[in-house]
C-alpha cells in the first residue's frame, strides 16, 4: 500500500516538473513566434 | 589555311577541356561551407568524405552523416540514392567514402534550420570495411600483472591492520 | 596567527583523499566489464582494467598510510574535496589517453575535468571511431561527477560523524534535503537513478523512431541522458544533437536539461508530495523571469541580424542553445563556429548572460545560480523600497526556499561574495584568452562556458589551443563547480604550511 502511495507521488510529481518545462518551453516559442512578425 | 586549323584545334580543346572542368565544382571541405555557409547557402556543392555513425531512415528519405577529417555534415538523401552504401564508420568499421552532390543550406527551412546538403547524386569512391582492432599483448600482461599486483597489495594490508 | 597544519592534519586529508581515489578506481571495473561483455571491444576493456588498478593501489596504499580515526572537520574537508577532484581528474584521464584519441595527457585531463565538472567541451579526436566503452566513460564522469564526488564517497566510503557532512559541504551543496546527509546522498541517488531509468526508455524510443537500430538507439539514449539529466553536453558523436536532426529528440532533451537543472532539493520536495514548490520556490520563479529576459534578447539579435527569420528556426536554433546555455548544459544543434560567424553580437551577449547566470542551486547546473540571482534581486528591492520610506522604518523582504525566510545582511553578503568571485573566474579566463590573441567576445563566450560549467563553445577549445589557455579552463571549470570556497581553503591550506607556526 505505502509502496503505490509512493510511486503515485512520484508520477504525479514528475508531472508537475513536466508542466514547468512545457512552461519554459511555452516562453520560447511564444516569444519566437511573436518575435518572426516584427519588422 | 593550315594555321587557321592548327588555331581552330587549339580553340576546341581548350572548349572542351573548360567545359568539362565547369560539369562539377571544386570539392569543398567542410570548415568551408561551415565557415562561408552565407556564401555557399543555396549553392549547389561538392562534398567528400566518410560516412559515419547511422543511417536514419526516415520514410521515402534518409539522413546520412559524411565526415571528411574534420566536420561531419548531415546529407539529406532520398532512400534510393543509399542503397550502395554498406558501411557507417564507428569503432569496428571503417564507413564507405562518398562524393556528394547537393544543394547546401546554412539553415535549411525543411529541417527547423539544420545545416545540410540535400544530395542530388552520392557516388561512392571507396568502399568501407570492418577493422579489426589488435589486442596488444604487452596491454594484456599489464592488465593481468597489475590487478594481480592489487589484490595481493589488498591482502597484505588486510592481514598487517588485523595484526 | 596562521597555524601550520600538523602531521594528523594531513594524514586525515590523505586517508579520507585515499578512499574517493579508492572509490574512482571501482568505478572504472563498470566500463571495462561492459567493454569485455556487452561491447566486445577487449582493448579498450584493458584500458579500464590498467587504469583501475593504478587507481585502486594508489587509494589502498594513501589510505593505509595515512590511517586515522580522527574525524575530518570543515577546513580539511574542503581541502580534500579540491584535491579530490584534480585527482580524480589525473586518474579517470589515464583510460582516454590510452584510447588513442587524444593529443596529450593534458588534453585528456582536460577532458576528464570537463566530463566530472559537468562542463562539456571536449578535445576528443575522432570521436565518431571512438569505441563505445571510452565513450561510455566520457558520460559516464558526468553522471558520477553531476552528483558529486562527494556523493559517492559519503554513501560508500566515507563513515563518521562530522565527515560526511563536511566533505558535503566542501562541495558547494549546502542543502540538506533530510538531516541525515548519507540519507540525503541516497535520496539524490534515487532521483538520478529513477530519472535515469526512465530517460533512456524514452530517449531509445524516440531514437529509434527517427531511424536508429534498436542496440544503438539505446546506447545514445544513456550516453545523451547522462550528458543531459547532468547538464554536461557530451555527445557521442561529433555533431552533437545535430547528429540526429529531429524536433522530437530536441524537445525531449530540453526536457532532461530543464528538470537535471533543478534543485535536488526541490526534486525531493515535489517527489514527496509538495507540488506547490515548484511554483511557489524563489528559483523555479527567477529561472522563468530570467529565460524570459534572456530569450527577448537572444531572438531580438537573431531577428535584427536576419540570421533566423522562420519562427520555426528560431525556437530550434535560437531557443534550443539558450535553454542549454542557461541550464549549463551545452548541447547544440548548430556548429561551434556559427556562433560567430552568424549569430551576430546581441544574441551572443543574450547567451552568454544565461550561461553567466546559470541553474539552480544544489544541482548538477553551474554559474552563479538561481538562488543568488533572486536573492541579489530581492535585496535590491528591499534597498530601493528603504530609500522611499522614512528613516526609521525597517523593511523586510521575504523569500521562499521551501520555507519562507527573511532576507539577512549576512546572506547578502555570502551571496554577492560567491557572486563576485564567479565574476572573477568569467574576468580571468577572458584576460587570458584576449592576452593569447582571441577576440573579447569570443574569450568571454569561451571562459563564462567553462566557469559556468556550460560547454558551449563559439570554437576556441580545439586541440590546437595554447597549452596555458587549457589548464586556464581546467582550473575555471574545477573552481567553477566547486564554488571557489574549496579552492580558496586549498590555497589557504599550503599558504599555512608555508607560513603557518
Amino acid at each position: 500500500m505505502k509502496k503505490i502511495a509512493i510511486f503515485y507521488t512520484v508520477t504525479v510529481g514528475i508531472f508537475w516538473e513536466a508542466v514547468y518545462v512545457m512552461v519554459i518551453i511555452g516562453v520560447g516559442s511564444l516569444f519566437a513566434l511573436a518575435i518572426q512578425y516584427i519588422r | 589555311m593550315k594555321v587557321k586549323s592548327f588555331f581552330f584545334f587549339v580553340m576546341l580543346c581548350l572548349a572542351l577541356v573548360i567545359s568539362s572542368s565547369n560539369c562539377y565544382a571544386q570539392t569543398s571541405t567542410s570548415l568551408d561551407l561551415i565557415n562561408d555557409a552565407k556564401q555557399y547557402d543555396g549553392k549547389t556543392v561538392n562534398y567528400k568524405g566518410e560516412v559515419i555513425g547511422d543511417v536514419m531512415i526516415r520514410g521515402d528519405y534518409a539522413w546520412l552523416h559524411v565526415n571528411d577529417g574534420t566536420i561531419a555534415i548531415g546529407i539529406w538523401a532520398p532512400k534510393t540514392m543509399i542503397q550502395d552504401i554498406r558501411y557507417a564508420g564507428d569503432y569496428h568499421k571503417k564507413g564507405d567514402i562518398v562524393e556528394v552532390f547537393g544543394t547546401f543550406h546554412r539553415s535549411c527551412l525543411e529541417h527547423g534550420g539544420d545545416l545540410d546538403i540535400h544530395a542530388s547524386e552520392i557516388k561512392k569512391i571507396t568502399s568501407g570495411s570492418a577493422v579489426i582492432q589488435p589486442i596488444s599483448i604487452k596491454k594484456v600482461y599489464i592488465g593481468v600483472c597489475s590487478l594481480m599486483l592489487v589484490l595481493l597489495f589488498y591482502v597484505l594490508k588486510k592481514y598487517f591492520q588485523s595484526r | 596567527m596562521i597555524l601550520k597544519p600538523q602531521v594528523n592534519d594531513i594524514k586525515n586529508i590523505g586517508y579520507y583523499l585515499g578512499r574517493i581515489i579508492l572509490g574512482i578506481g571501482l568505478t572504472m571495473f563498470l566500463p571495462f566489464i561492459t567493454g569485455l561483455v556487452l561491447f566486445r571491444e577487449p582493448s579498450p576493456a584493458l584500458d579500464f582494467l590498467i587504469s583501475a588498478n593504478i587507481a585502486i593501489f594508489i587509494g589502498l596504499a594513501l589510505s593505509w598510510l595515512c590511517k586515522t580515526d580522527k574525524e575530518l572537520h570543515t577546513g580539511p574537508a574542503m581541502v580534500v574535496i579540491a584535491l579530490s577532484w584534480l585527482a580524480v581528474m589525473a586518474l579517470s584521464a589515464i583510460p582516454l589517453l590510452l584510447s588513442g584519441h587524444y593529443k596529450s595527457f593534458l588534453d585528456a585531463c582536460f577532458e576528464t575535468m570537463s566530463g566530472f565538472t559537468t562542463t562539456g567541451l571536449t578535445l576528443v579526436q575522432d570521436l565518431d571511431h571512438l569505441s563505445r566503452t571510452h565513450n561510455l566513460w566520457r558520460h559516464l564522469g558526468p553522471f558520477l561527477g553531476g552528483q558529486g564526488i562527494a556523493i559517492i564517497a559519503i554513501s560508500f566510503l566515507v563513515r563518521g560523524a562530522s565527515g560526511p557532512l563536511n566533505l558535503y559541504q566542501g562541495e558547494g551543496r549546502d542543502e540538506k534535503l533530510v538531516p541525515n546527509v548519507i540519507h540525503t546522498a541516497r535520496f539524490i541517488w534515487a532521483i538520478s537513478i529513477a530519472y535515469l531509468i526512465l530517460g533512456t526508455i524514452v530517449l531509445g524510443l524516440v531514437g529509434m523512431s527517427i531511424g536508429l537500430k534498436p542496440q544503438r538507439a539505446f546506447f545514445h539514449a544513456v550516453c545523451i541522458f547522462m550528458a543531459g539529466f547532468d547538464t554536461a553536453g557530451f555527445s557521442p558523436q561529433s555533431p552533437n544533437i545535430l547528429y540526429y536532426h529531429s524536433l522530437m529528440f530536441e524537445i525531449v532533451t530540453i526536457f532532461f536539461m530543464v528538470i537535471g537543472s533543478f534543485n535536488f532539493n526541490l526534486h525531493y520536495q515535489i517527489w514527496t508530495g509538495n507540488f506547490k514548490e515548484i511554483w511557489k520556490n524563489i528559483e523555479t520563479r527567477t529561472f522563468l523571469f530570467v529565460i524570459m529576459i534572456v530569450t527577448l534578447i537572444t531572438m531580438a539579435g537573431l531577428k535584427h541580424w536576419g540570421v533566423y527569420s522562420d519562427g520555426m528556426i528560431l525556437f530550434r536554433k535560437g531557443f534550443f542553445q539558450l535553454i542549454s546555455g542557461q541550464t549549463t548544459t551545452g548541447y547544440m544543434t548548430i556548429y561551434a563556429q556559427q556562433f560567430i560567424k552568424e549569430w551576430g553580437d546581441l544574441a551572443l551577449t543574450g547567451i552568454i548572460l544565461a550561461m553567466a547566470l546559470g541553474g539552480c542551486a544544489c544541482s548538477t547546473a553551474g554559474g552563479i545560480k538561481m538562488l543568488r540571482v533572486g536573492v541579489i534581486c530581492k535585496a535590491f528591492r528591499q534597498d530601493i523600497k528603504s530609500v522611499f520610506l522614512s528613516p526609521n522604518a525597517i523593511v523586510v523582504q521575504k523569500f521562499h526556499h521551501i520555507k519562507t525566510m527573511f532576507i539577512e545582511d549576512k546572506q547578502v553578503r555570502a551571496v554577492l561574495i560567491v557572486t563576485l568571485g564567479y565574476f572573477f573566474l568569467y574576468g580571468l579566463g577572458t584576460l587570458v584568452g584576449v592576452g593569447l590573441g582571441y577576440p573579447f567576445l569570443e574569450s568571454l563566450f569561451e571562459s563564462t562556458s567553462a566557469a559556468a560549467n556550460v560547454g558551449l563553445s563559439c570554437g576556441i577549445t580545439d586541440a590546437s589551443m595554447p597549452a596555458i589557455l587549457k589548464v586556464t579552463y581546467i582550473i575555471e571549470m574545477w573552481a567553477g563547480r566547486l564554488e571557489l570556497m574549496s579552492v580558496f581553503a586549498l590555497i589557504g591550506f599550503f599558504v599555512a604550511f608555508v607560513k603557518g607556526r
